[in-house]
């Protein structure tokens, strides 16, 4: 019961706005010494000790530190505007070239904030420029932003995997297929669109010869597409480790940017720095997520959940539909990093004695994740659009537009959920 | 008080800079042994320790680093549209309440752990390792007080805002 009460707790104090790390251990230390004595602690040490020796988590500053050098470059940019020239002159060009770059910036940066905030600033105003429908440009920026939830080597999957305890490489081949499909949904739905509802994504005048078009495209996509399935060839093949090829592609957006002649040795400071912070803060809600797991399962409250739930009728579906309305909603308020460290361990002993396929069921966790990301009126997604939006564009124009891509969101969610063996490499 | 604040900030921003070019050395590490050992099928356990030897010093003082630059993720629905008194309060007693007791709590059962190590002389298991464990080891003492440190900084800058802020509005009420 204590490790409940310590959940509900520390859940009221997030929303006084304490970074979430230390909300979590400082309520944790506070319950703890009340109930169980200062002496649990007494074994902090040897858990961080292991994070520390933790390399599979190693992967993630590296990733981290490749996605910042390919942002810094302005890769996105030139992506961006490329492909939108390539593509913008049929109907619903535009969308779908925002689609496609945003899957690639998600296969190479894995974090949200920043496709959604790069194409934001370029891509909608050119969408807007054109007579773009305002929910559809919206929503196309918000949806393909998160794919980076979802598309390898996403973040989210590495630390997914070290939680439940199996191989990141894995996870990220089980990823490939639903990724894949969610593009696709995308893809198509504006296909659809500029059939039916043509003045909804009108395409654009393009007055340049199209061979110089395609020659530049072709010059900005295929070295970083190189990168990316260099890292994910070499993870897939069992060449090397996630840990491994990450350092291969930090080293590669390196080179990418010598090759951009973008490279300077107090821009790689930067983005080092950049990367330490981004890296501590993860660790630090690590850290603050052992504090609080050290008192919820010395308490005994992880019988209580797991008793609960394999109480529940309906075999493992109760179960995995409560799970998924619990992350769907923690997903509105708090980031990927603290579900994925405080409620996820809960969760895997109670799926592993249900015989869940733990695979299969991180794959369900990050895209409803990314699903929650999206869904108004918290998701991640939308904030950061509505910061880099023109100021007179609506929240709600935002809100109308998403609410497509949740729908194939779903869909494909379902489809995942329904066939799990056709739909997940091994 | 203002001068020590100065030479506080200097120190945490040196840390910094530390903990990144730290970032840099472990990639280059980690990219080192992978060649090393697909074309010359030569690995050295100790540079494969060396590699999480880095990665936690870049991470465990990073998080102070980070912690002065007000880097770690908060949920800011309500904090966002905070005055800028509100959020110094918050900050003050969110430092001095949550992030404080479990810092002195790792530094303490910390001194301990790395003293068993230098102690007992513990080298790596491994044939071939690193020697001298308890330099790892250290790193979790050595990071939580600069991490106390950090607090120290963040808080004593929250009680100026604060100040500032009654100051302003005193001049207000003239």
């Amino acid at each position: 019961m204590i490790g409940l009460i310590l959940f509900g707790i520390a859940l009221l104090f997030l929303f006084m706005g304490y970074s979430v790390a230390y909300t979590f251990a400082g309520v944790s230390v506070i319950v703890g010494i009340a109930f169980l004595g200062l002496d649990l602690f007494a074994f902090m040490p040897y858990r961080i000790m292991s994070i520390m020796e933790n390399t599979i988590l190693m992967a993630i500053p590296m990733f981290v530190f490749m996605g910042i050098v390919l942002q810094k470059t302005g890769l996105a940019e030139r992506l961006l505007e490329s492909s939108a020239k390539l593509f913008g002159s049929v109907s619903g060009g535009l969308a779908i070239s925002t689609i496609l770059v945003g899957s690639l910036l998600a296969a190479s940066t894995g974090v949200v904030g920043a496709s959604v905030v790069a194409m934001g600033v370029i891509s909608l105003p050119v969408m807007l420029k054109n007579n773009y429908h305002q929910p559809t440009a919206t929503g196309v920026i918000c949806a393909s932003g998160t794919l980076g939830q979802i598309i390898p080597p996403s973040i989210i999957l590495i630390i997914l995997g070290d939680v439940m305890g199996v191989p990141v490489g894995d996870l990220f081949k089980a990823a490939v297929i639903p990724g894949f499909l969610l593009i696709l949904g995308y893809v198509i739905y504006i296909l659809l669109l500029g059939k039916f509802k043509p003045e909804f994504c009108p395409p654009m005048e393009v007055n340049e010869n199209k061979r110089e078009l395609l020659l530049q495209a072709l010059k900005d996509i295929v070295p970083p597409l190189i990168l990316i399935f260099s890292v994910l060839g070499s993870i897939f093949s069992g060449i090397a480790t996630p840990t491994e090829s990450a350092s291969i592609g930090a080293v590669g957006a390196i080179v990418l940017s010598m090759f951009y002649g973008s490279f300077s040795l107090k821009g790689i400071n930067e983005i080092s720095l950049e990367t330490v912070k981004v890296t501590s803060m993860i660790f630090a809600v690590l850290i603050g997520a052992t504090a609080f797991s050290m008192v919820f399962s010395y308490s005994g409250s992880e019988y209580l959940i797991e008793e609960f739930f394999l109480g529940l009728p309906g075999d493992k579906w109760a179960f995995i539909l409560i799970a998924m309305a619990a992350i769907l909603i923690l997903g509105f308020f708090i980031d990927f990093i603290e579900i994925a460290f405080l409620v996820v361990p809960i969760l895997t002993p109670v799926a592993m004695a249900l015989d869940i396929d733990l695979i299969w069921f991180a794959i369900l966790i990050s895209m409803n994740l990314q699903t929650s990301f999206l869904t108004p009126p918290f998701g991640f997604s939308l904030f950061y659009l509505k910061g880099v939006a023109p100021k007179n564009l609506k929240t709600t124009t935002i809100y109308k537009g998403v609410i497509p891509f949740i729908l194939i969101q779903v869909a494909v969610l379902t489809l995942v959920l329904l066939f799990p063996k056709q739909l997940i490499l091994f | 008080m203002q001068f020590m604040l100065i030479s506080l900030k200097k120190v945490i921003d040196s840390v910094g800079s530390i903990c990144s070019l730290i970032m840099i050395l472990m990639v280059i590490n980690v990219f080192y042994n992978v060649i090393a050992r697909y074309f010359f099928n030569d690995v050295s356990i100790g540079m494969q320790e060396l590699e999480w030897h880095l990665f936690a010093a870049m991470f465990m003082f990073g998080i102070g680093y980070t912690f002065k630059e007000d880097g770690h993720v908060r949920v800011d629905i309500f904090y966002d549209n905070m005055s800028e008194k509100n959020q110094a309060i918050i900050n003050i007693i969110g430092g001095l309440f949550f992030a404080l007791p479990i810092t002195i709590i790792i530094l303490y059962y910390g001194v301990d752990f790395s003293h068993e190590a230098y102690s007992m002389n513990e080298d790596s298991p491994d044939p071939g390792g690193l020697p001298y464990r308890w330099i790892v080891r250290a790193i979790i003492p050595f990071s939580s007080f600069f991490l106390i440190l950090c607090i120290v900084y963040v808080t004593l800058n929250n009680f100026n805002i604060l100040k500032n802020s009654f100051k302003n509005h005193q001049g207000l009420l003239k």
